[in-house]
């Protein structure tokens, strides 16, 4: 895949995820598209390209969120960097165990997020915590499938 | 000068009642005929609809692909007049709102959300330079919305009232008890640290105390939907649903203290 059409693809996503992706909320989860986009880069970028993407992604979804901490700039890389050496080892050819490699990182990020929200103070009701990481893990994982399958075509 | 023979006559009586009896019988053969001819007359007419299609083949799709674009238009101004309607609607409704209140107000129009799922906030289009500082409280004409907690020049981020990391002294607008009032990140607030014996009932109202000196008090948060007791069992709290539907805020107001 070109690195530009992935860089296009993650601005618009960027863009969609500040406008108009609180419309569509399910149950208050709406899906990460800054994180698909990120992740994309991940599979389909090499390595330079895909974190030079994680980190700028990651950096925009910091300024619009209210973490006091940038852990976006600093996870999304990560999960790039984890899924370039996995990549490495086992080959992930398909759409599906890609979508389903999407959801694994999506729902740890989610997990990671809402525990550092936890810890720095304000208490989340436990079924609201899981409501929204399951789902917006679920969502997530659509969306990527859906843009691939988009994509590829 | 009319002198007919009897055979004339009879020939002139006799058409003229054929002609009285073909006249009446018309409205009676009416009915039979045209039911009877209705199958040629379709088949006709579908031939004579199918020769001219096939003649006028390149007229009608130029007037068919002209057409479409005409409703493809019309479909597109009525949606943009519909939201210029809705538009009109929610800014009358502010203007009459900042017209009857006491405070001092500054409109502003939401141009972002937040960009993940454990934050609740917006960023406006209004900043420092409009007269907007962190910490200024932010309401709808429908109720509270939440504080002003960033300002650029011309930007400025709120924390929304659902968002956890959001407290507002709140009060039972019957019985004036006092709580805590906080976001969930679901669709209810919550007020906690409400006393074992506090009087409070499902459909009360929960306006702001002012006791914070952050928020004006008497403002509108919502109604109680669901009262519990703490898993310590020392204190009660109560689920609210808003006054104000935050997925959905376009313009706010900013209070000038």
């Amino acid at each position: 895949m070109r690195p530009s059409l992935v860089f296009i693809l993650t601005a618009i996503f960027a863009i969609l995820q500040i406008t108009v992706m609180d419309y569509f909320k399910f149950f208050g989860a709406k899906p990460d598209l800054i994180l698909t986009a990120a992740l994309i880069g991940g599979l389909f970028l090499n390595l330079k390209f895909a974190l030079g993407l994680g980190v700028s992604a990651g950096i925009f979804k910091d300024v619009f969120s209210l973490n006091a901490l940038g852990l976006n700039a600093v996870l999304l890389p990560i999960w790039i960097f984890l899924i370039k050496k996995l990549i490495r080892r086992v080959a992930i050819e398909d759409n599906l165990s890609r979508t389903l490699l999407v959801f694994s990182v999506s729902l740890l990020n989610n997990i990671i997020s809402g525990l550092v929200l936890i810890y720095s103070g304000p208490s989340v009701p436990p079924l609201i915590f899981l409501r929204i990481v399951i789902l917006s893990s679920i969502y997530t994982a659509s969306v990527f499938y859906l843009t691939v399958r988009f994509i590829a075509k | 000068m009319f002198k007919l023979t009897r055979k004339q006559l009879i020939f002139v009586v006799s058409s003229f009642l054929l002609f009285i009896l073909f006249i009446v019988s018309i409205s009676i053969l009416r009915k039979p005929v045209t039911s009877s001819l209705k199958q040629p007359l379709s088949l006709i007419a579908f031939l004579r609809r199918e020769i001219g299609g096939l003649i006028f083949y390149h007229y009608n799709l130029l007037e068919n692909e002209a057409l479409k674009k005409e409703v493809n238009f019309l479909k597109h101004k009525i949606n943009s007049l519909n939201e210029y309607y809705l538009e009109n609607d929610r800014l009358k409704e502010n203007l009459s709102f900042k017209k009857k209140s006491p405070l001092k107000l500054i409109s502003a129009r939401v141009i972002a959300r937040s960009a993940d799922n454990w934050s609740l906030s917006l960023t406006i289009d209004k900043g420092s330079y409009n007269g907007i500082r962190r910490g200024m409280s932010v309401i709808t004409y429908l109720g509270l919305a939440g504080r002003v907690v960033e300002t650029t020049s011309s930007t400025s981020k709120i924390i929304l009232l659902s968002d956890p990391n959001l407290g507002v002294s709140g009060i039972v607008q019957r019985s004036r008890q006092e709580g805590l009032v906080s976001g969930t990140l679901g669709s209810n607030l919550i007020i906690k640290y409400l006393p074992e014996e506090a009087d409070i009932k499902i459909g009360d109202t929960i306006v702001s105390s002012g006791l914070d000196e952050a928020y004006p008090k008497g403002i509108l948060i919502g109604r109680v939907v669901e009262i519990g007791r703490e898993f310590s069992g020392l204190s009660r709290y109560a689920l609210i649903r808003p006054a104000v539907n935050f997925s959905s805020i376009e313009e706010i107001l900013v209070v000038v203290p």
